[in-house]
């Protein structure tokens, strides 16, 4: 089988191009470092099939960070017959650099010029024929991206597959091969920039779109919400109820019912009805991406980003953690500092992912009068606890990497770009719950509904369950909060498989729902405990494969732990409020602080020779040989 | 004078970059070499980065770098 190699400079769209030739779903965004390992497809072009090869992005065949060595590597050891270099037409000097270089390794090379709309928008041009003529290879260029475009890039593809050209080193230097073949556009400051970039309303700004989206998804009379009742109205009752009496007039036996309707239907079906707030998120999250405005949120919170020990690089695995944590810890495989990347790894499971949702649904809406309030309170506390845990971690490890970044320009994400994007990844949840959670579900219901002699059990009779008998002591795990119920142990431990999981147990587990069974005190708690809890399974396996196994076992164990201390914290602070208010909570906290600032300055004191304040004996000694 | 001292926005050149290989070599890659010609166009908030316009590609880049890079205005 032949194949074809995409390679080329960050962010010139050679996914897009993966995605043409193979119709493919390779995650696409307009930000330097999307695609972080190579990714293989198959295209069939005149009913022959050739191997498609997606590169990650690369500035030269001397490689820099983790991922370009992958590049490279590939480029300078595997077979293949012929690498097409993507370059982007805005930037064609640096793209033609990765050209040249591989034509003087005498790599097999044809060039695809993409972006080209946008260069002729900003004044600029190529004369293709003489550019062709220079390089001596086969061009071809994206003017626009449909349906044409994709029938004559495979033609293309195609004729430089089976036809033989001689790659011939070339002896004119860039420049004159540019200076003769290439007008750059004028690219003027975008207008967006002025907000964006600006000081003062950059960050307000991000915080006033996110809690905006918020609200759409999870706000009262909101679409989020709206749409989200419908469909499970829909499912719970309508369709439900329709299958059981079809079930009872076919005369199949109870537990047969009991499955499809209380397992599959209120387990796994329930969870369906929340796609609707998963696309909110998900659309918003696509054109962050997509129009490259992620870079920019890069750029103005790298100085607090630095202050806990990352940088603004890790705002693109912070938002992608929003979506899966699991693909939000392959983003760091662009850091070139291994203990950043490590650092970085650690603090993600505490941006709830999107399989979080339905679970924080099903919770503050059965405890907080609020659902927005409560859900946005959890989201922002994630936030807050990753950025202590990053400050935390920097105190052990100092390492730093530079931050430098390029910007892309804006584009705007095509409505049929966000659409696709969205299908796949709906399809992508759909499978999931179709698949490991819905056996996972069946699983359980299975040991709900028997006991241990296999007789079924009706509702109410669950205690006398193999799953109530197995689990029995597990409903210590929430003594300390108030819950004494083995079922929410059960559930939450349910999510070490996948997050959705969760969701779908406790819906079988409490059919009629939850409401009032606990305080909102230990309601809160167990939103904090499923928000630091340990990651899914996935995110343990790309956390095993991106550091090792042991570190990434033991970061399980600890992340379950804290979870635990964490719920456990929330629960006695929501105890001292509700018991002495918020006055005694806060005299409470000056205090602690009190006999903190005292501790330390009595360390000084004891330890600093300087008076510059230093904070141990090794500091002090340091600076006084330096002085 | 160092890029980071700069107050204002404006066109520049950069003089010498006192960077290792590797990031020296990141840089050229991006337009900004000894010799080149950029322009400054924003400062973070508490100027803790600096965007460069440079061979029309915009660069951030964190002070401590821009510290290392020396400049004209031009």
């Amino acid at each position: 089988m032949k194949s074809i190699v995409l390679a080329g400079n960050p962010n010139t769209g050679k996914s897009t191009v993966f995605n043409m030739l193979t119709n493919g779903s390779a995650k696409t965004g307009n930000w330097h470092g999307v695609t972080v390992e190579s990714l293989e497809g198959l295209a069939y072009i005149n009913n022959k099939k050739i191997k498609v090869i997606d590169l990650p992005g690369l500035y030269s065949l001397e490689s820099y960070s983790m991922e370009e060595r992958v590049s490279t590597d590939y480029i300078m050891e595997k077979n293949y017959d012929i690498v097409i270099n993507i370059a982007d037409a805005n930037n064609l000097e640096r793209s033609l650099k990765i050209t040249l270089e591989l034509i003087d390794k005498k790599i097999k090379t044809a060039l695809i010029i993409n972006m080209y709309s946008e260069l002729k928008k900003t004044g600029g041009n190529i004369d293709i024929k003489s550019l062709a003529y220079s390089l001596n290879i086969p061009i071809f260029v994206i003017d626009k991206l449909n349906k044409s475009t994709e029938i004559k890039l495979k033609e293309f593809v195609n004729k430089i597959l089976y036809s033989n050209y001689a790659i011939k080193p070339n002896y004119d230097s860039l420049d004159t091969i540019l200076n003769n073949t290439y007008k750059k556009g004028i690219q003027k400051e975008h207008f967006l920039d002025k907000i964006f970039l600006n000081k003062f309303l950059a960050l307000p700004l991000f915080f006033i779109m996110m809690a905006g989206v918020f609200y759409l998804t999870f706000g009262k009379y909101m679409i989020g919400e709206f749409l989200k009742d419908l469909l499970e109205n829909f499912i719970s009752k309508n369709m439900k109820v329709f299958i059981y009496n079809k079930m009872q007039e076919i005369g199949l036996p109870l537990f047969l019912t009991g499955l499809v309707c209380d397992g599959i239907i209120n387990g796994a079906g329930v969870l369906v009805s929340f796609i609707p707030q998963i696309s909110i998120l998900f659309i918003f999250l696509t054109i962050m991406e997509e129009s490259g405005y992620i870079s920019r949120l890069a750029f103005m919170t790298d100085g607090i980003f630095l202050k806990v020990g990352l940088t603004g690089r890790a705002v693109f695995s912070l938002l992608m953690g929003f979506g899966c944590t699991a693909a939000a810890v392959l983003t760091t495989r662009g850091y070139e500092n291994k203990m950043l990347q490590k650092r970085t790894i650690f603090i993600l499971p505490y941006i709830s992912c999107s399989a979080k949702l339905p679970v924080y649904s099903l919770i503050a809406g059965a405890f907080f009068y609020d659902k927005f309030l409560a859900i946005i309170t959890v989201y922002i506390l994630g936030i807050i606890i990753a950025l202590v845990a990053a400050s935390i971690l920097k105190r052990f490890d100092k390492q730093e990497e530079e931050f430098l970044l390029e910007l892309p320009p804006y584009r705007f994400p095509s409505i049929n770009k966000i659409i696709k994007s969205l299908i796949f990844y709906l399809k992508q949840f759909i499978i999931k719950i179709g698949s490991v959670v819905l056996i996972f579900i069946i699983i359980m219901w299975f040991l709900m509904s028997f006991s241990l002699t296999f007789n079924y059990l009706t509702i109410g009779e669950t205690q006398y369950s193999i799953l109530a008998k197995i689990s029995n002591i597990l409903k210590y795990m929430f003594y300390p909060i108030g819950i004494k119920s083995w079922e929410i142990s059960v559930s939450m431990l349910s999510g070490l498989i996948a997050k959705e999981t969760v969701a779908g147990v406790l819906s079988i587990l409490y059919p009629n729902g939850f409401e009032g069974m606990f305080s909102p005190a230990s309601g809160l708690a167990l939103l904090v405990f499923i928000m630091t809890y340990t990651t899914c399974i996935s995110t343990i396996t790309t956390t095993a494969k991106e550091l090792n196994v042991k570190t990434a076992v033991l970061l399980a164990i600890f992340q379950l732990f804290s979870a635990l201390l964490m719920c456990y914290l929330t629960y006695f602070l929501c105890m001292i409020i509700l018991k002495y208010g918020y006055f005694y909570l806060l005299g409470s906290v000056c205090f602690i602080y009190i006999i903190y600032l005292v501790i330390t300055n009595l360390k000084k004191l004891k330890c600093c020779r300087c008076g510059k304040g230093c904070h141990n004996e090794r500091v002090c000694s340091k600076r006084n040989n330096e002085a | 004078m160092k890029l980071i001292d700069l107050k204002i926005k404006g066109k520049i050149s950069f003089v010498k970059i006192l960077a290792d290989k590797k990031i020296k070599s990141r840089l050229y890659q991006l337009g900004i070499y000894e010799g080149g010609k950029g322009e400054i166009v924003k400062f973070s908030p508490f100027k803790t980065n600096v965007l460069i316009k440079a061979n029309g590609n915009l660069i951030g880049i964190r002070s401590k770098l821009a510290g290392n890079i020396l400049v004209e205005k031009i």
